[in-house]
């Protein structure tokens, strides 16, 4: 092993490709692993948030340990981004399956937090609640599609490809999500809109 | 704009969408995984032996098994050593124990283990 440099100092150039990067993992360069996490960290978390946010760094955390400890599970570079969030959401999963407890919404946490707020921030803090929350009673296979496909702006293709399922399979998920979506947020339409100004309707 | 009040159009889903919370990454979360990779770094994976099963393994135990075998055969049969050659007979008998009785005994036999 390489060893690590400081987090600001590494030792991997900075505009070094996926590729390279990897490269130099598979020969344990910690700066490498770094660098990888800085480009990929954010989106895996965000991605297990979206699933369960309390276990959401857990989950981060043994994926890319998981990347460090084989990278050559990545069969090519282009590949890692779904790779990552095929390993997230499938160590998710497991642990909805072990735990079979309800969902644990981070709604009411957010929005006690939110009592301190100005009123703008307090609004936007309780719309986002709200979607947060709606989100969050989909399915975990609709919300995983929707994470990927929605916020992590990854094609059908690809999501299909991080989830093992065929692109009709993902479209069928996504168009479920948001079908339900829809009904849910129906009746707080336009006090959610209020909360897009300036740009509303 | 006017709305249907009865239904939500995909652009309008998208909208509300972006009032979504976007988490934020805890801080240290990556100095959290370098340490943890660095940890995993620093241990040593024990990797058992694979059993090997040579046949020059299994020729060496056979003169353990042949006198095991022959012992056994010995202690069921002591009438067997009638047809040992002499040598082996009294090989045999001089290893016999005596029977020791008496304090007088047992000093003459410590005395003779000492010498």
């Amino acid at each position: 092993m390489q060893g690590f440099s400081a987090a600001q100092g590494l030792a991997a150039p900075h505009g070094a490709s996926d590729a390279e990067l990897l490269a130099a993992l598979a020969r344990k360069d910690g700066d490498a692993f770094s660098r990888l996490m800085q480009r990929h960290y954010p989106m895996v978390y965000r991605v297990a948030w979206r699933l369960r946010a309390s276990e959401a760094e857990d989950v981060a955390q043994e994926t890319f340990l998981k990347l460090w400890r084989d990278p050559s599970q990545v069969r090519e570079a282009s590949a890692l981004r779904g790779w990552l969030a095929k390993v997230a959401g499938n160590l998710m999963m497991d642990r909805f399956r072990k735990s079979q407890s309800v969902e644990e919404l981070d709604q009411a946490e957010a929005v006690a937090d939110s009592r301190a707020l100005a009123d703008d921030d307090l609004a936007r803090r309780q719309a986002g609640a709200s979607v947060d929350a709606a989100i969050a009673e989909l399915p975990e296979r609709q919300r995983l599609a929707l994470t990927l496909v929605h916020f992590e702006q990854f094609s059908n293709a690809a999501a299909a490809d991080a989830m093992d399922l065929s692109v009709d399979g993902l479209e069928s998920l996504l168009a479920r999500a948001r079908r339900s979506l829809k009904e849910k947020l129906l009746t707080q339409r336009e006090s959610l809109f209020a909360c897009l100004s300036p740009e509303r309707a | 704009m006017k709305h249907d009040d009865t239904l939500m159009s995909d652009t309008e889903l998208d909208r509300i969408l972006s009032l979504a919370t976007k988490p934020e990454i805890p801080a240290d979360a990556l100095a959290r995984v370098r340490q943890a990779a660095e940890a995993q770094a620093n241990v040593v994976s024990f990797t058992p032996r694979a059993a090997r099963s040579s046949p020059a393994r299994w020729l060496a135990g056979l003169p353990l098994a042949a006198s095991l075998m022959f012992g056994l055969y010995l202690g069921a049969n002591p009438d067997v050593v009638e047809v040992l050659p002499s040598f082996a007979q009294n090989l045999l008998l001089s290893e016999e124990d005596e029977a020791i009785s008496g304090i007088e005994d047992v000093e003459a036999f410590a005395e003779e283990e000492q010498s």
